[in-house]
């Protein structure tokens, strides 16, 4: 019966890492860009709820309130002055620009909050320990249910955006082909840092409760970038709902080898990923995000 | 009254200069066809014109305004549209969202999604099919309403009927008749040279980057523009068979 706890258990965890992916997601599709400095961001978004928490004595779900439209800003500044230019210098600079960008941030951070491991996790009371049970065995964590229900909610609001909006039709226009959006009267800088902006802030939203879930440091950045990426991969790209799917898989794949042994866990996960890789699709993959 | 008006364009690729210093002018209701042997810069031209392509000098003037420094999107809000060889349509999206998402951000006019699928029917039963199953003919008019969704003062449209079958080109160009009889200002691009001199009001022959030629259709005869594209009124005229060896 444990194999089926970790298996639910495994679909929440997938939740939060498809949190965590779907702006990775977004800022290739429609970029182009891998943003190496995702977790980091992630990361800065859950010193930020800390921050406003600690201060204010508030919980962190109502601290996200006031610290999500400050990471939309950062986001949307962050491309204006530094993606958009380095966009300009071809492929690789971007990816050059966002791991050194990844890097100062970690320092930074380590600078400003020191290295301690935090959680928010006690700032929530029961909402982060408590849980149903539904049978001896199967429990379902209230957490987990909530940041699985946030997940489907922030993929399928997304998912609408880009169906429905004039925004999310120029974004999608642009993700296609940004000489002839412009010939349509779609500002490619403008999509790109809406991009951005959204990216950010789904990123600070996962972290802030990567830091509810479990624990927080400066450098869990890349950590959570890789599980991002693995999700994004499983998922396949520029697909939203597979994005929640391929962070399900990595989920369950994690908790299964955890259950065998808890030092299988990351490892199981990646394994996965690298099945994945190797597969037909990895191949298709590979040679698609070349052509693009 | 000049809808637009270029002056002295250059246009380079790296050191290949594709457009020199060209000058030309189209009044408001005018259509202008422009024409020229393959890579005598006619595209390269209305990229430069549309702002997908830099231009190296000149100035080009929209109902007076010179847009010459501004960026593509801007110069679509201005009253400039084109439509781009090839078609180039978002063939992840259907044919409503590639119509709509042009006419997010467009200028006010009478152009609408009710007013461009009643110019276009054809395109009415394929709303909602993806861009990218289209045929050919299908494809250039979803283009061709696509740019008029921006409400454009001037349209550019770059190679009108290649690679289309003539039955579709038939269809495409009754639509640009009823466009022309509503008064729309056009500077085409098309290979069929005599489409072209039975659409246009005026004919500009380019060759290697220069506008050689440049004459009402109605003062011109097919020969003459032949000449021209080739290059033979340069050459003498009674070795003109040398000439086009």
């Amino acid at each position: 019966m444990s194999w089926v706890n970790a298996v639910v258990q495994g679909v929440f965890l997938g939740g939060l890492y498809a949190l965590f992916a779907c702006g990775l997601s977004l800022m290739f599709g429609v970029m182009r860009i891998i943003n190496l400095a995702h977790g980091d961001l992630a990361v800065l978004g859950a010193f930020a709820v800390w921050e406003v928490a600690t201060t204010t004595h508030l919980s962190p779900f109502l601290a996200l309130i006031p610290v999500l439209p400050v990471m939309l800003i950062l986001g949307y500044v962050l491309h204006r002055t530094l993606l958009a230019r380095s966009l300009r210098g071809g492929v690789l600079t971007p990816l050059l620009t966002t791991f050194g960008l990844a890097i100062a941030l970690q320092n930074a951070m380590l600078q400003v909050f020191s290295p301690d491991v935090r959680s928010l996790g006690a700032l929530t009371g029961t909402i982060s320990t408590g849980s149903w049970r539904l049978t001896r065995q199967v429990s379902v964590p209230y957490l987990g249910l909530l940041i699985l229900a946030v997940a489907v909610l922030v993929l399928g609001g997304l998912q609408l955006m880009l169906r429905r909006t004039a925004f999310g039709r120029a974004m999608r226009a642009t993700a296609q082909d940004a000489d002839t959006a412009a010939l349509v009267g779609v500002p490619a800088p403008s999509v790109y840092a809406g991009a951005t902006a959204i990216a950010v802030a789904t990123a600070s939203l996962a972290g802030a409760f990567l830091a509810i879930h479990s624990t927080f440091d400066p450098s869990s950045g890349p950590t959570q970038l890789i599980f991002a990426f693995e999700a994004v991969v499983i998922g396949g790209l520029g697909s939203l709902w597979g994005t929640l799917g391929g962070g399900i898989v990595l989920g369950i794949a994690q908790t299964l080898g955890a259950n065998i042994n808890p030092q299988y866990s990351v490892l199981a996960g990646h394994l996965v990923f690298l099945a994945v890789l190797a597969s037909r699709r990895g191949r298709f993959l590979a040679s698609g995000s070349v052509a693009a | 009254m000049t809808a637009l008006s270029v002056e002295e364009l250059v246009a380079r690729h790296g050191l290949l200069v594709a457009v020199r210093e060209v000058s030309l002018s189209v009044s408001e209701g005018e259509v202008l066809a422009l024409v020229g042997a393959n890579g005598a810069g006619k595209t390269t031209l209305l990229r430069t014109i549309a702002g997908a392509h830099p231009a190296a000098s000149g100035r080009i003037r929209l109902a007076g305004r010179d847009i010459a420094g501004l960026p593509a999107h801007q110069r679509v809000a201005q009253g400039l549209a084109l439509v781009p060889e090839g078609r180039k349509l978002f063939g992840e999206m259907t044919v409503e969202e590639n119509l709509r998402v042009a006419g997010d951000r467009a200028r006010s006019g009478r152009w609408n999604l009710p007013a461009v699928l009643d110019a276009f029917p054809m395109l009415q039963p394929l709303r909602h099919k993806r861009a990218s199953t289209l045929s050919g003919g299908e494809q250039q008019a979803t283009a061709i309403a696509r740019a008029l969704m921006t409400n454009p003062r001037v349209l550019l449209i770059d190679e009108v009927s290649l690679g289309l079958a003539p039955v579709a080109v038939d269809l495409v160009y009754q639509s640009l008749a009823a466009l022309i009889a509503d008064g729309a200002t056009l500077i085409l691009v098309e290979q069929d040279l005599q489409r072209a001199l039975r659409v246009a009001g005026r004919v500009v022959c380019m060759l290697e980057g220069r506008v050689v030629l440049q004459a009402p259709t109605a003062e011109v005869s097919r020969e003459q523009v032949t000449a021209a594209y080739f290059g033979l009124a340069r050459a003498d005229r009674s070795s003109t068979v040398e000439g086009q060896s």
